[in-house]
């Protein structure tokens, strides 16, 4: 069997070495897409451009800018007396916040009228105007009290108790004290890269065969299906270990990921993914003529595996249908893992259940597939 | 001329007609996808799961548990009884943070003593660990533990413009039309020319007498139109399914919307003209527009907070400008007075890759 087999393997690897974009795909890609995640994923909502409307240009408004601008939260971009400016600045989106500052606001405080400093904020990004006005909340009551004590001396009396004593609270981070945002990204971009590259590469390039009119001459060669079959998966499971390999290393001596678990789990639970990505791979490959239409399938299990894996966001922040739905997504498992074993140290026993359902998806979909291949072989 | 590339859009149409089923999936999918992504990617963390291991028993420990469970942001999973469980808890990821009440939390309040209060916070998700902590930090320091008088001296009075009740749906949805358009566009377009090659077909292409800019004319056209009617389709499931406002003008909207996709369909053209094999060119579209137009457009995460080099390339990426002409159209209702440096900026691309295509498209010609 292996006289057979070797040959079929070694003739996919031609195959895939023959264009050299493909080894662009396979040695260049992880390594951009490792440091493009490692930099560019960050929720983080910095340097946001402010822009501040001013008539009266007092002391108040002076310090508030002042003040803002020593924050790296707000990048003030333009100082303006006119109204109209701050709505032609929010429409072209060369600003994201607003602060109209009252033209009366300082004989509003020394009287104790409690003045208003109108915020806008461009409601366009929900997420940015929503962690604007935060920080502008915060920035804000800061200030208040800063001036507060000021007044007490000063112009405005009220009554002031003993300040009340709060908790003094230490918060201790695990596992990525720094919250280094790399540390988090890279152990998953190696579940994107599997799924990218050996599911996508291997339903194609069976589809392709068909598409062509080989796969017809493997069949009437003396070589079972299965044989068939698993020289198409086992090229593409290498190279799967090889692309593993390289955002490994870039993740160690590059980002300087700390690894605290076992290498030997990492590669067991990347085996059990890589018969879920290859099985996935080979299921398209069994529902579609062209290779379009295995593109089409393979990009839109794609897009599934990376958005409901809890990729980028939480899974606990999706409707509840939706949270069951991600029990479909193998890179969840993964992802989960990986991160688990690269931060956490974490063992077997702590990722257990992962690891089965991990498994289970991996033998079941690789089983269902190749049976619809080997009947659709015949 | 015209004629030429008509004779090469009826070409392509046959071909197009030929595979019905990726027809159907190419109108299919996206609306599926449009159905499970809009609600699926949601920035506002609710509902996080903290343990509490209350040595304390008292009442102002009590009062930060009963705060903690208050805020829509945190849910007390569970209470524990031992530092082992808690630590246990983290390490298998069932809890994201804990709050550890040392024992004489209560007593040392009563006594005006500031208690200590551990908080162990899973910093593994950074983006995730650092709002954990901000929150926990904002519980605990504002729950009240005696009368404390808050004097207004101003107020700040916000103003939500273009989605004014923050929505995070009018955010994603049309950034999810311009994201997919992008990809769907690249992969109808990519195999267009490779497929020429890998069949053979080329040959017969160099008899014909269209000129090379005639057959690449010819080829982006029907595709074009195809690509326009799913993302009318998609517009139209955000408009009905969503209910995501429409501002500005429709026309505009279809207009700019052309741009984007003669810039996206450039794209999987470049891909067919460099590839000799659909494989590789599909492969290479996806890969080149699939993570740059989710990552570096300002689709959801915030350009700004990157390093300046990513801020730089995101300058070459069609779905950044894209996404600022479909948002602005749709939420602000803004017109082309603020779009006109997206939409050049968007010519100008497909323009330098159809022409760079062309180039390589003829000396592959030329053979």
């Amino acid at each position: 069997m292996k006289a057979r087999l070797l040959p079929l393997i070694k003739k996919e690897f031609i195959q895939i070495f023959r264009t050299k974009p493909m080894l662009g795909f396979i040695f260049v890609a992880p390594v951009i897409q490792t440091l493009l995640m490692g930099y560019a994923v960050t929720t983080e909502v910095t340097r946001l451009p402010t822009i501040i409307c001013d008539e009266e240009h007092s002391r108040y408004s002076r310090e508030l800018i002042q003040i803002l601008r020593q924050t790296e939260y707000f990048d003030v971009v333009e100082l303006t007396s006119e109204y109209p400016r701050v709505r032609w600045a929010l429409d072209e989106g060369t600003a994201a916040v607003g602060i109209i500052v009252p033209p009366d606001l300082t004989r509003q405080l020394r009287t104790g009228l409690s003045p208003a400093i109108q915020v806008v904020l461009d409601g366009s990004n929900s997420n940015t105007a929503m962690v604007a006005l935060g920080y502008l909340q915060r920035i804000a009551a800061g200030y208040a009290r800063q001036l507060g004590v000021e007044y007490t001396n000063d112009f405005v009396t009220y009554r002031t108790a003993s300040p009340p004593v709060t908790p003094t609270p230490a918060p201790r981070v695990w596992y990525n004290p720094n919250f280094v945002n790399a540390y988090f990204m890279v152990p998953a971009i190696i579940g994107l890269i599997l799924a990218f590259s050996t599911m996508i590469l291997t339903a194609i390039s069976i589809v392709r065969e068909r598409e062509v009119g080989t796969l017809e001459q493997l069949m009437v060669s003396p070589l079972k299906s299965y044989q068939i079959m698993l020289g198409k998966i086992i090229p593409f499971a290498l190279l799967g270990f090889v692309e593993i390999s390289i955002v490994l290393v870039l993740g160690k001596f590059y980002f300087q990921i700390p690894m605290r678990g076992s290498f030997a789990l990492l590669f067991f639970v990347s085996l059990l993914m890589l018969l879920t990505t290859l099985g996935l791979g080979l299921f398209v490959s069994t529902v579609t003529q062209t290779q379009q239409q295995s593109m089409f399938m393979a990009w839109f299990i794609l897009i599934f595996t990376i958005l409901m894996s809890g990729f980028f966001f939480p899974i606990e922040n999706m409707p509840s249908w939706l949270q069951r739905l991600s029990y479909l997504d193998p890179l969840r498992y993964y992802i989960f893992c990986l991160r688990g074993i690269f931060l956490k140290g974490a063992g077997i026993r702590d990722l257990l259940p992962q690891i089965g359902a991990l498994a289970l998806y991996g033998v079941g979909i690789i089983s269902f597939a190749s049976l619809r291949f080997q009947k659709r072989m015949k | 001329m015209i004629s030429n590339i008509w004779t090469m859009a009826r070409k392509e149409i046959i071909h197009i007609r030929r595979d019905p089923r990726s027809i159907a999936l190419l109108f299919l999918l996206p609306l599926i996808m449009m159905m499970l992504y809009g609600y699926a990617i949601n920035m506002d963390l609710k509902d996080v799961r903290i343990g509490v291991l209350d040595q304390d028993h008292a009442w102002a420990s009590r009062e930060v548990t009963r705060h903690l469970q208050g805020s829509d942001f945190f849910r007390i999973h569970r209470y524990y009884d031992s530092r082992e469980a808690v630590r246990d808890a983290i390490q298998r990821g069932v809890i994201r943070a804990a709050v550890i009440f040392p024992a004489d939390f209560t007593l040392k309040i009563g006594r005006n003593q500031s208690p200590d209060l551990q908080l162990l916070i899973d910093g593994s998700d950074a983006n995730t660990g650092k709002i954990v902590e901000a929150g926990l930090l904002q519980v605990v320091t504002t729950t009240r533990y005696g009368p404390a008088p808050s004097p207004v001296l101003f107020r700040l009075e916000p103003r939500v413009w273009y989605n004014p009740e923050m929505k995070g749906v009018n955010f994603i949805v049309p950034g999810l039309i311009a994201v997919f358009l992008m990809m769907i566009a690249t992969i109808l377009t990519s195999i267009t020319i490779a497929r020429e090659k890998e069949t053979g077909t080329m040959i017969q292409l160099r008899l014909s007498p269209a000129k090379p800019l005639h057959i690449i004319l010819g080829k982006v056209l029907p595709y074009t139109f195809l690509a326009f009617l799913v993302g009318t389709l998609m517009l139209l499931f955000a408009l009905v399914y969503y209910r995501v406002p429409f501002q500005g003008s429709a026309f505009l909207l279809a207009g700019l919307g052309i741009a984007y996709l003669l810039a996206a369909l450039s794209i999987g053209l470049l891909a067919s003209t460099i590839a000799r094999t659909q494989q590789v060119a599909m492969a290479a579209g996806l890969l080149g527009t699939l993570l740059p137009s989710i990552i570096l457009s300002g689709f959801i995460f915030p350009l700004r907070s990157m390093p300046r080099i990513l801020q730089w390339i995101s300058y070459i990426i069609p779905a950044k400008y894209f996404l600022e002409i479909i948002r602005g159209i749709m939420l602000k209702g803004v017109g082309i007075q603020h779009l006109w440096t997206q939409v050049v900026a968007l010519l100008i691309f497909a323009a330098v890759l159809i022409f760079i295509s062309t180039v390589r498209f003829r000396r592959q010609f030329k053979i």
